[in-house]
This record gives C-alpha cells, structure tokens and sequence, in this order.
C-alpha cells in the first residue's frame, strides 16, 4: 500500500515515527542531576492528571468503557 | 482546546489510562481531523497555552498544522502532539464515533475507546504499546482487533 501524506497513522511510515519518538524521549526524560523533589513533583502531577481522567469518564460513562 | 471549540479525540497514553490501564505517561496527544477551520481552532488554544514548536522554538503558526500530518508543540501543560487523523478505523470520524466521553466538572471531551486504542497500539508496535495491549487485555479480556488496511494485508 502507498502511504498516504495525509496521516502518519498507515504503515510505511516506521522512519518518521522512530524520529517523533526519540525527540520526544529526549524532550521528556528529566537530566541525570534532577533533584529527586523535582522528579516527585512531576511523577505526582502525573498522577493526579490520571486520577482527573480517570473521575472524568466514570462521571460521563458510569464507568463502564465503550468496546 | 475546548474553550477555543475545536474538535479533537484524546488518544495515546491518556486514552489507555482511561480505559484503566493506568500507567505513567506525561504528554498528551489529540487525534484531529482534516479540517482546515479547526486547524485554526487549536491553533488558537495552543497558542494560549504560550505553545512553541517542539523542534525549534518557533512560535506556532499557521502553516505548521496546515496540511500537515503531525505537530508537537511545547506548551504551559506540557507537550502535546497533534496528529491527523489516519485511514480507517483509524480515520477521525470513525475513532471519534467510538469514543467514550469525559465530563471534568461539566466540561465534556472524548476520549478514545478501547476498539481504536488496540488499533493504534497495533500501528505503532513499540515494546510501550505491546505492554498497553497486554495490561489493556488483563482488565478488559480478549481485545478487539480489527483489521488494518496495509498491516493486515
């Protein structure tokens, strides 16, 4: 199949989604000296964004997620 | 993004965190349409945000979503990436149709469902998204799997 220009989300693209993704381990992996508080802020505000979404589809969804 | 009206589908880590896998995951990725007017829209909303390209900087403007297939850009909430939606089901209509809603005190998004996580998870094919498939099958059981137009012959 050709891959179409239009979406990355085909086959034939493996290249510039190997690309996206090391830019974005780079952008998000914290150096090697952030201080441990600073690596707590970040792993607890991850946290509480998965527990929002998490309340947010049980209150529109009964909780029950669609196949 | 809601406030500016634009149309999008959560997918990515969110959206496997959603369906109750819970994981670590720190960027957001919306799936969007291929639609010009709202390309605008979350122009505006990441602008907002004081969104800059990721890869250099750059203030975002308009020639970076328009006809394009992808954009990442660092924001006040952090990276998002926007990525156009694919061929189907993996096309925007189809992903949107089948997403579950999200309601944060009355404001209402989507967020996609299981059927286009597992599809999306299949595309991608990173060790990360064999594991999602595995722990999204642990809590959910046999997964559906739909066929992929040039994956799946």
């Amino acid at each position: 199949m050709k891959p179409s220009v239009r979406t990355l989300l085909e086959p034939g693209h493996d290249d510039e989604w190997a690309a996206l993704n090391a830019e974005k381990r780079h952008a998000l992996t914290p150096p090697a000296d952030t201080p441990i508080s600073e690596l707590l802020r970040r792993g607890q505000h991850v946290s509480a964004q998965a527990a929002k979404l998490l309340r947010a589809v049980e209150r529109a969804a009964g909780g029950t997620p669609r196949p | 993004m809601i406030e500016a009206g634009a149309r999008f589908v959560v997918i990515g880590g969110f959206s496997v965190i959603a369906n109750r896998f819970v994981r670590a995951t720190e960027d957001v990725d919306f799936l969007v349409p291929d639609d010009a007017a709202n390309d605008q829209r979350i122009l505006t909303a990441l602008l907002k945000l004081d969104g800059v390209r990721l890869r250099d900087d750059a203030p975002l403007r308009e020639e970076h979503l328009r006809g394009k297939t992808h954009l990442r850009a660092r924001t006040r909430a952090g990276v998002i990436d926007i990525v156009r939606g694919g061929l189907p089901p993996l096309d925007y209509a189809t992903v949107e149709e089948r997403a579950m809603r999200a309601d944060d005190e009355g404001v209402e998004f989507l967020v996609a469902g299981l059927s286009s996580i597992v599809g999306f998870k299949r595309l991608a094919g990173r060790p990360r998204d064999r594991n999602d498939l595995l722990g999204l099958e642990e809590i959910h059981g046999e997964l559906p799997v739909e066929p992929i137009p040039g994956l799946d012959g």
